[in-house]
């Protein structure tokens, strides 16, 4: 398989994460406005708009590396967290392990991979979706704080490392392939590794903590 | 690739609006928050002076490719006093 080729296979996958984000921020706008959260909910709302748009930039870049650029089937859309979690604490759940996690990991990874693109239509979809993500990952952090001023979220601790587990399974596939496509948006392996623990071990491990959120903690979720 | 500022710009400033830009003169992203405050805040939009040094040696962090950060009367646009390119963006 050509280096286009193995590249536009992993902007496909890029897609439909895209397309699964809009559906994420669809439903956390419609549960901040339920609960009154209407700042929040409006900036999940233009996130689930941008998730929309950077689904199209990346079936442009398919279709000029030469690949399919139509979009994989719809799938239904996962709910996030275990099935036992109580529905009033899903909302924060779904907004810090998307926002403060899975992001926050885009973000820098969008970044490496900035920092190695010179394919022109590569670069400039890459800068638009750096800028947006910036916004998504703030989302969640904003959420987070939120709550964190209103009761103990000490309990989003126990769920740190699924969040994280998730977020790497998918952002890592979605960013790395074979040492030969940098130029096209695809980062080494071992690059993203490495760019996902630094941006664990630097923003989101201290971001949760200053929110008193430890990963790894024991105690069970309380309804709030 | 300037990771260290990941930080201050994804959590310390979680409560900004879009990532564009806060000027220098602009009052509502210099104000701190009331004394009877909660801490941690919905996102700390004001930083400490050692998390202003991280977001950037001169000016608010901006993506410069954004109206308020260019000063588009010049060719080529330079970037407006008051704020700083990060992200690797540059004045178009």
């Amino acid at each position: 398989m050509t280096a286009p080729a193995r590249a536009a296979a992993i902007w496909r996958h890029r897609l439909a994460i895209e397309r699964e984000a809009v559906g994420h921020f669809g439903w956390l706008a419609a549960r901040f406005a339920a609960q009154g959260d209407h700042d929040l909910a409006a900036r999940a709302r233009q996130a689930a708009a941008d998730e929309r748009d950077h689904a199209g930039r990346c079936q442009a870049v398919i279709a000029a590396l030469g690949g399919d650029p139509a979009p994989p089937a719809a799938a239904p859309l996962p709910a996030l967290g275990p099935a036992a979690l109580p529905a009033a604490d899903r909302a924060l759940y779904a907004a810090v392990a998307v926002g403060c996690v899975t992001e926050s990991l885009s973000c820098a990874l969008l970044l490496a991979l900035r920092a190695t693109a010179t394919h022109p239509q590569v670069v400039a979809t890459l800068d638009a979706i750096v800028r947006d993500e910036i916004d998504h990952a703030r989302l969640g952090w904003a959420a987070l704080a939120r709550a964190a001023a209103r009761a103990d979220v000490g309990w989003l601790g126990a769920h740190v490392d699924a969040m994280r587990a998730a977020a790497v399974a998918d952002e890592v596939a979605a960013v790395a392939g074979d040492d030969a496509l940098a130029a096209l948006g695809v980062l080494p392996r071992a690059q993203a590794a490495a760019v996902v623990a630094t941006t664990w071990a630097t923003v989101i491990v201290p971001g949760l903590a200053r929110h008193g959120v430890v990963a790894g903690a024991t105690s069970a979720p309380v309804a709030s | 690739m300037k990771l260290e500022r990941l930080f201050h710009v994804l959590v310390v400033m979680s409560g900004a609006g879009a990532a564009g830009c806060t000027s220098d003169d602009d009052p509502a992203a210099r104000q701190p928050p009331p004394p009877d405050a909660p801490p941690g805040g919905d996102g700390d939009a004001t930083a400490s002076p050692a998390e202003e040094a991280d977001a950037g040696a001169v000016g608010s962090p901006c993506f410069c490719d954004s109206q308020a950060c260019c000063d588009r009367g010049q060719t080529p646009a330079v970037v407006a006093p008051g704020f700083t390119c990060c992200w690797s963006t540059t004045c178009p």
